[in-house]
């Protein structure tokens, strides 16, 4: 088999290819049918997941007024408050980024692109993201307690060791979960730019130090907020 | 890009993109849901073609790329494919000459990487080795190590199928 007959063969199974499939007023039909939809799925996660906070910030404060204005009640609530906040810019950086890949640019290019944007911020979205169930959770808790007992028994649920069993679980099972998923697509990434490649290995090589550099930011600032939490139940334990 | 020459240009250009399709996919399903993702990837980037790069270029990089991004997330039913490829190999033996040798060429790229189907695709549609690189992105040098790689692996495929069934 030799490349004439390669390329024969191909025009042979090509030779309608170039007959009309659909005529004009079918595609124009079909091109008004998805004119709407040009949000993509990462897109539309996003979305979501900002609405979530959203939600979950308007709940703290609902629960300041409440349970009463007390120091660790606004303490707590303004932490956590600011934290969704923050949680809710990094949604918007990680949106700017995601529409910055371009697809209509080199396939190596935009695969290194979307290579990028999953190792570096798709991971942090999963943290982000992650990091909301505790919080939803802990204001489940507090409206609970408030439903009960008809007043807020914050220092009662922050002292309770099964509090932060919960906490903990719902960090980490969806976590792990989208993990999973998350490291398949890696995986997929790095062989198809890896395979053949040799002369991008470099590049990848930097890539994925950056995405390793990063992972242990996240890490520390997750030990940083635990830390401060337990000095804001200790501080107030003092008080 | 206005919504009629956007029209006029799918219309002009759907063969080449339904050869994408083919290229990539076996299943009928999967071809019609590839067309259909590049057709709203090339509504979704009318607006940023500024003519810098040719119309052909754009449509077959848009393509392409939603070609391996969708291929990508496919994996697991590529491997089905695959397999299944595999046990159509003894079959296609009473097959008319020239559709054997369709079948054979189209289960050789089914094996290929998915970049390696973008480089052979592109490479049948009588591309040059820079305009190859142009839409994959590489060097046209890296091109021709790759094509001769390619074309290879075909050969090997090709005969494996015709010692089998000869």
């Amino acid at each position: 088999m030799n490349d004439w007959e390669i390329q024969n063969i191909w025009n042979n199974a090509n030779s309608n290819a170039e007959n009309v499939r659909f005529s004009l007023n079918e595609i124009k039909q079909f091109r008004k049918s998805y004119s709407n939809k040009t949000t993509i799925l990462a897109h539309r996660l996003i979305v979501y997941d900002t609405g979530y906070k959203i939600l979950i910030i308007a709940a703290y404060f609902c629960l300041l007024f409440l349970t009463g204005i007390s120091w660790l009640n606004v303490g707590l609530s303004a932490a956590l408050i600011g934290l969704l906040l923050f949680l809710v810019s990094k949604n918007y950086s990680l949106n700017s980024q995601l529409k910055r890949i371009d697809e209509s640019g080199d396939v190596f290019g935009v695969l290194k692109l979307k290579y990028d944007f999953l190792s570096r911020f798709y991971r942090e979205y999963i943290v982000t993201q992650s990091i909301t169930h505790p919080l939803f959770v802990l204001a489940g808790f507090q409206f609970y307690q408030f439903f009960k007992y008809s007043e807020g028994r914050l220092k009662m649920l922050l002292t309770d060791p099964v509090t932060y069993i919960f906490l903990v679980l719902a960090f980490i099972i969806p976590f792990y979960a989208q993990r999973l998923t998350y490291a398949k697509e890696l995986h997929d990434f790095e062989e198809i730019l890896d395979i053949g490649f040799n002369e991008e290995s470099d590049e990848i090589k930097i890539m994925r130090l950056k995405r390793k550099k990063k992972a242990r930011l996240i890490i520390y600032i997750i030990v940083i907020l635990i830390g401060l939490s337990g000095l804001l139940v200790i501080l107030d334990t003092l008080v | 890009m206005n919504e009629e020459e956007f029209d006029r240009i799918v219309l002009e250009y759907q063969g080449v993109i339904w050869k994408v399709c083919r290229t990539f996919f076996r299943d009928e399903e999967d071809i019609k849901d590839l067309f259909q993702d590049i057709l709203l990837n090339l509504w979704k980037g009318r607006l940023s073609f500024k003519g810098i790069s040719k119309l052909s270029t754009w449509i077959y990089r848009i393509s392409l790329n939603q070609a391996i991004d969708k291929s990508r997330k496919n994996r697991l039913k590529t491997t089905e494919l695959t397999v299944s490829v595999s046990d159509r190999e003894a079959d296609i033996q009473n097959t008319q000459n020239t559709n054997y040798d369709i079948e054979a060429l189209y289960m050789g790229i089914a094996q290929l990487n998915p970049i390696e189907k973008g480089i052979i695709f592109l490479y049948l549609e009588q591309k040059t080795n820079i305009e190859i690189a142009d839409v994959i992105g590489i060097s046209p040098n890296n091109v021709s190590v790759k094509l001769v790689r390619i074309k290879e692996k075909l050969k090997v495929h090709y005969e494996k199928i015709t010692r089998k069934n000869g």
